[in-house]
Order: C-alpha cells, then sequence, then structure tokens
C-alpha cells in the first residue's frame, strides 16, 4: 500500500510571519527541534527557511540576525505537495527540483512538513541510515 | 568487496580556529559547501561545529557573526578509521546519534564522511542517494 504524504508528514510545521527576525526563527528551531520553518504573508504561504539558509544567507554575510527579516532570505518559488499526494511524487520532486523539504499544503493552508529524512525512513524504516537520520537534532 | 571509509570520506579536513568568528566559519561552510567544520585550538583537534550549531547554539541565543565559534563546537568527538568498512562508520553514528565523523588516518585527520555520504555508498541508484547529492543551498 502506498503510503500518502499526510502519513508520512511532521505535522503542525512551524508559521512565522515574513516580518519577524531570523534570531526569532532561530528560537523556534531549537524549542521545537526543527530545521524548517514556513514563512507566512497575507495568511499564504510565502516562503521556507531553513537552518541551512541562516547560515550561508545571514552568518556568512556578516548579516545581523536580530535586525534582518525572514522576507529577505527565505527560498520562494516552492515545490509543494497536496496531503493525498503519494511517496513516489516525493521522490519525483526532489530528484527533480534538488530540494530537502517539502511543504505540505491543503486548500491554501500548510499543514506539514515532509523532509529527506522523513523519507528515508518511509523508504527503509529498519536501515541503520534511517536510525541516524531519526535521531534527535542538536540543541 | 567492502566499501572502506577512504573510499566515500570527504577527504581533506576542512577546519577553523578555536578563535575564528561565528562570521567566518558559515563563510567556510558556504564556500566549500560543507555543513561540518572542525574545530582546532592550539593547533590540535578541538570539536566540531555544524550549521544547525551555528543557528541553534549562537543565532537562537542573540549572537552575531562576530562571535568566537569556538564555544560553540561540540567537543568529544566520536572517530572512525580511514580503514575500517562503512558499516562500521554507520554503526558508529547510529551508537552514538550522531551524523558525520571525522576520518583518521595514520594518526591524523584525514577528512569527514557524513550520512549523505554513506546513504549514497550503501545504494547509488536510490532516489535518497540522489538528494544527498544535491547541491547545497547557497
Amino acid at each position: 500500500m502506498t503510503r500518502k504524504m499526510r502519513d508520512i508528514m511532521s505535522p503542525a510545521p512551524e508559521r512565522m510571519a515574513s516580518t519577524e527576525s531570523v534570531s526569532a526563527a532561530a528560537r523556534a528551531m531549537r524549542e521545537r527541534g526543527i530545521g524548517t520553518v514556513l514563512v507566512m504573508e497575507d495568511g499564504r504561504l510565502y516562503g521556507l527557511v531553513t537552518d541551512r539558509d541562516i547560515t550561508v544567507r545571514v552568518l556568512a554575510e556578516d548579516r545581523d540576525p536580530l535586525a534582518t527579516r525572514l522576507r529577505d532570505i527565505c527560498s520562494t518559488d516552492l515545490a509543494v505537495l497536496d496531503p493525498d499526494d503519494d511517496f513516489a511524487e516525493a521522490i519525483r520532486l526532489v530528484r527533480e527540483q534538488a530540494v530537502r523539504r517539502i511543504p505540505i499544503v491543503a486548500d491554501g493552508t500548510p499543514v506539514g512538513v515532509v523532509s529527506v529524512g522523513d523519507l528515508a525512513l518511509e523508504a527503509d524504516g529498519s536501515s541503520a541510515l534511517s536510525g541516524a537520520s531519526a535521531a534527535p537534532p542538536n540543541i | 568487496m567492502d566499501v572502506k571509509v577512504r573510499d566515500v570520506m570527504t577527504p581533506g579536513p576542512i577546519g577553523v580556529d578555536y578563535n575564528s568568528s561565528i562570521g567566518e566559519a558559515a563563510r567556510t561552510m558556504r564556500d566549500w559547501g560543507v555543513g561540518a567544520v572542525l574545530v582546532v585550538h592550539d593547533q590540535s583537534l578541538y570539536g566540531l561545529v555544524t550549521d544547525r550549531d551555528l543557528v541553534v547554539r549562537a543565532v537562537a541565543e542573540s549572537k552575531g557573526p562576530d562571535e568566537p565559534v569556538g564555544p560553540l563546537s561540540s567537543a568529544d568527538l566520536i572517530g572512525v578509521n580511514a580503514d575500517e568498512d562503512i558499516a562500521e562508520a554507520m554503526k558508529l553514528m547510529r551508537e552514538n546519534c550522531v551524523r558525520r565523523l571525522p576520518v583518521i588516518d595514520a594518526g591524523q585527520v584525514a577528512g569527514m564522511v557524513s550520512l549523505g555520504d554513506l546513504c549514497h555508498a550503501d545504494d547509488p541508484a536510490s532516489a535518497l542517494a540522489g538528494i544527498s547529492q544535491a547541491r547545497a543551498n547557497t
């Protein structure tokens, strides 16, 4: 049986306004043990920011994390999936677009995020790799 | 033939000095396309710091790119010998809940091996290996 994104995704994604600071997003990442924050503007999904993005787009550029807004550094033009899309569709997307995290959107509202780690667990729940991938993040 | 750690590692260890700034460490990660760098203190290996460490241990604490990177690093590193099978590297990652290991060859740090490197070696044809080969965000 092919499982759907709704079965694989991490639900209740962290959503923050595009005017919030990078520091606020970093705190949310630490407190919730996540690497992705969805960026909202006018009630819609505007972009996505990861811990890696903060490193290369803020710290590497010597920008002040307290003064930099998420709008200025997030990735836009996101590839998204529907909760009813299946595993194969997600694999196709990560291959073609080289994305590691995919927002799951239902009726215009983000309801989850699927990461490469989630897909690894789904592909082979018993492998050593998925075990390490499921390990708690650094705090 | 069993695949050895030296066959899949990223050779040429990339490091920063303990007293380097967070911004400098971030630029090193960006320019080399890596997610972790070794931290050297008084000419010896002190620890390892990842992109995530910079975010959750510095930015989340309202520290900026000018502060020193050394205090953010993880010490007590687990290393793996370059001549070990990749199965041994997987075991070490699983048992210690880490995703990256410094690779030791003839008593020196020769490189780094990541979960992504092992993923690719384990099954080069898999979809996930393809992802892990994708270019890092810049």
